[in-house]
């Protein structure tokens, strides 16, 4: 190759490389302009996001602040704070700047949650919690915190951003709202006291009324006089009713009433709930009845004072709304679908006017009856659903009603299934009547002590007793008196009222049979009590008394119980 | 393949064989590029391999060894041109073990579409690190010679086995490293 060619080549490559270079200035300026426009976009973004975030963060009603995530060298410091915060904690921005938010604690500031948060900070989780902390003034404030772990691509925490909200005034509300309920509280407990005495003040006269009324009646009367009494009588029971209603109402909402757990024979309580409206329901012709499916066990344990009070209101009001046709009560034993657990139905169906479609979802309310004109034309308060329903939620059951108008309805309610023990002292329910064959020779040998503080109540049971040919009849004014009677002399019964001044009957009786486990005697006890309400009289039974006796007192009642006295002392000596 | 790596072998090649040879082997290619790379660019992987095998032609030197001390070459290039990456790493296992989760990180949001390797790393023991290479490309060899790089680098005195997984799907060497 000679020089020229050599030269023609080199320049040939030259031009070649020229060329290249050009193109590729040419591709690295247009890549360049794309990566410009497209940096420059980004850019854009970027700032309107930062702008968005900026002003959320500058002008937000709560406190935020970022700190580092130094942890040593006296820990994380404040590396920006936003007004609110500035203005929450009342240091200026400068002044909180570099430093630990350490810085806004005190005396008061709850140990427990800074080392909770410590320890979440240390391990890069995020923490929620309140907590007082001091304003530069010293002043507290309560603040709702919450502080989350700033990552960074590696996942390592670089910073920790926390939101702060003032809350005093929220805690301040809370806590004036705690008091002023504790207040209400305790109005509450306070009416209900009212109500609970009132209405046993006036059940003591009342009940001395519906007694009198009972000896006047059984005493020698025209027809008309007759007429007169059985009306006051009727009437006095009426209002005895109410107030036992409101009573147990009352007490039920203010929480009061506690359940009292026995052992007794279901079977026998709907037996005696039957019998109990029996005379009523041959009165209006109606025909009740009552089954019970073999699979429920003979004793099972409940409350038994609710039961037969849930029985009693839902009986008497199937009795209350039927005028012919039967009443139906049956029980049986059933698995709860949602835990499978026994439980124990009990229906009570009636062939009466039943509820109108429109009224059944109401007819548990407070007051309601199918129709207010049933109030007058039935009478009653409105209220036995509502305590039934009631009693049925207090004791972990359900109620429920199925009703055609004008054929009938199904009132039912399901209750927790728990056998009896082998050990379990089981209640004696006791038939609600019987026929004794005492003779007036073996009453009138009876000594009776009858302990009340109300004279009027002391006249009447005397006169009572008397009716029935008991002569022998001592007075105790309250438990002390009565103790000291017994030391004296035996007696072959006690008539003994609950609620006594200077010493009560439980007491009494309970020191009685203390007594009497070093002299191995016992002494019945009949408890006499003008509260209604159910579960005193399992109050009564536990605490040692025999039988039980609520107020106003019938005279068959007190012969019934009085002979089986005597019976049970009979059939212990032979 | 980013055009950083294409403009580096250009520049290696002028260095080492003059400027003829870059013309001489650039007239060999049939390059739909025209061999007018800029560093910003990107470029069909493909062009890479044809450039080495005509350098290959005319150097008599393999392809393989060609690539092997290009990856070397490049090593050291990427100190200088990017000093932040060997700021951390102490010793040549330790910048191995950052290149997947920390600096082919870094590069990736650098250029979004650069075509990355991927490298698993795990300490048999203190002195073996086995590193695996995957790849959609057939760039083992370059890796070789990025470790070798690496290796003279923090001048740590390694033997490299190397072993080929290669799958219908994927390229795979691994890569076994004993501290001497
Ligand atoms: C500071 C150090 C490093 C930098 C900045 C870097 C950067 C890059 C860049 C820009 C590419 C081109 C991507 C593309 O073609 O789209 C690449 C590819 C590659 N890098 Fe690195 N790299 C570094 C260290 C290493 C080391 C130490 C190894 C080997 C252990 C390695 C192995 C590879 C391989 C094998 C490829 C080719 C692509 C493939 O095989 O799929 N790199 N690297």
């Amino acid at each position: 190759m000679n020089k020229s060619e050599e030269a023609e080549k080199k320049l040939s490559r030259l031009k070649k490389r020229i060329v290249r270079e050009k193109k590729a200035r040419a591709e690295a300026e247009k890549l360049l302009e794309e990566k410009s426009r497209e940096i420059y976009q980004l850019n854009q973004k970027l700032h309107e996001e930062a702008r968005l975030l900026e002003a959320t963060v500058i002008n937000a009603k709560d406190g935020i602040v970022i700190t580092d995530a130094d942890f040593d060298n006296d820990g994380p410091k404040i590396i920006y704070a936003n007004k609110a915060f500035s203005h929450i904690t009342g240091y200026d921005l400068d002044e909180l700047i570099g430093q630990n938010p350490k810085m806004l604690q005190g005396v008061d500031t709850d140990r427990g949650v800074l080392d909770n948060l410590r320890e979440s900070l240390y391990s890069g989780q995020s923490f929620q919690a309140e907590l007082k902390n001091y304003r530069k003034n010293g002043i507290p404030y309560w603040l709702d915190i919450g502080i989350v772990p700033v990552k960074n691509d590696d996942g390592k925490v670089t910073h920790f951003a926390a939101i702060e909200r003032d809350i005093t005034q929220q805690k301040n509300n809370q806590k004036e709202l705690k008091e002023k309920k504790e207040q209400a509280e305790a109005a509450n407990v306070a009416k209900s006291e009212f109500l609970a005495n009132m209405s046993h003040e006036i059940r003591t006269p009342m009940n001395a009324i519906m007694g009198m009324t009972e000896i006047l009646n059984s005493s020698d009367l025209n027809k008309e006089q007759k007429e007169n009494v059985e009306i006051l009588h009727n009437s006095s029971r009426d209002l005895l009713f109410i107030l036992n209603d409101i009573l147990d109402i009352s007490k039920i909402e203010a929480g009061e009433v506690k359940l009292e757990y026995v052992s007794f024979s279901i079977k026998k309580v709907l037996e005696q709930s039957v019998e109990l409206f029996s005379g009523m329901a041959k009165e209006k012709e109606i025909k009740i009845d009552w089954k019970i499916n073999k699979e429920i066990p003979e004793n099972i344990v409940s409350d038994l004072g609710r039961i037969q009070q849930i029985l009693k209101n839902l009986i008497s009001n199937a009795l209350k709304f039927t005028d012919k046709g039967t009443i139906e009560i049956s029980a049986k034993k059933e698995k709860q679908s949602k835990n499978n657990k026994d439980i124990i139905y009990v229906e009570v169906k009636d062939t009466g006017i039943g509820i109108p479609k429109e009224k059944i979802n109401q007819i548990f309310e407070k007051f309601m009856q199918a129709d207010a004109s049933v109030n007058r034309k039935f009478g009653g308060t409105g209220l036995g659903l509502t305590i039934t329903q009631k009693l049925v939620g207090l004791m972990n059951g359900e109620i429920g009603v199925e009703s055609k108008e004008g054929q009938g309805s199904v009132f039912w309610f399901t209750l927790p299934l728990v056998e009896a023990s082998k050990e379990d002292t089981i209640i004696n329910i006791m038939p609600y009547k019987q026929e004794y064959n005492v003779n007036k020779k073996e009453l009138s040998k009876l000594h009776i002590l009858s302990v009340d503080d109300h004279p009027v109540n002391q006249l009447f049971i005397r006169k009572l007793l008397k009716k029935i040919g008991i002569e022998n009849v001592d007075q105790a004014e309250d438990g002390q008196q009565a103790l000291y009677r017994l030391k004296e002399k035996d007696y072959d019964v006690v008539l003994m009222d609950c609620q006594m001044p200077n010493m009560d009957g439980y007491q009494a009786t309970k020191t009685i049979r203390k007594r009497e486990k070093i002299t191995g005697k016992h002494i019945p006890i009949i408890a006499l009590t003008a509260n209604a309400m159910a579960g005193d009289k399992e109050k009564c039974l536990k605490i040692g008394m025999d039988y039980y006796l609520s107020k106003p007192i019938r005279m068959r009642d007190i012969v019934s119980i009085i002979s089986n006295v005597i019976i049970n002392k009979n059939s212990m000596k032979s | 393949m980013k055009g950083v790596v294409f403009t580096e072998l250009l520049d290696m090649v002028e260095g080492k064989f003059g400027e003829d040879m870059v013309e001489d082997i650039l007239d060999d290619c049939e390059l739909e590029s025209d061999g007018a790379y800029t560093t910003v660019g990107t470029y069909d992987h493909k062009e890479f391999i044809k450039i080495v095998t005509a350098l290959s032609k005319h150097s008599e030197i393999s392809v393989k060894d060609i690539v092997i001390q290009y990856g070397h070459h490049l090593f050291f290039r990427f100190n200088k041109l990017m000093p932040e990456f060997f700021e951390g790493p102490k010793s040549a296992f330790e910048f191995l073990e950052s290149v997947h989760n920390h600096i082919h990180v870094e590069v990736k949001k650098l250029y979004p579409d650069a075509a990355l390797p991927s490298f698993k790393t795990h300490r048999q023991s203190s002195d073996t690190l086995i590193m695996i290479y995957t790849s959609k490309c057939p760039f083992a060899d370059f890796a070789q010679g990025l470790i070798q790089g690496t290796a003279d680098f923090y001048k740590d005195d390694i033997q490299i086995k190397t072993e080929d997984k290669n799958s219908d799907s994927e390229f795979c060497r691994v890569f076994t490293l004993t501290k001497q």
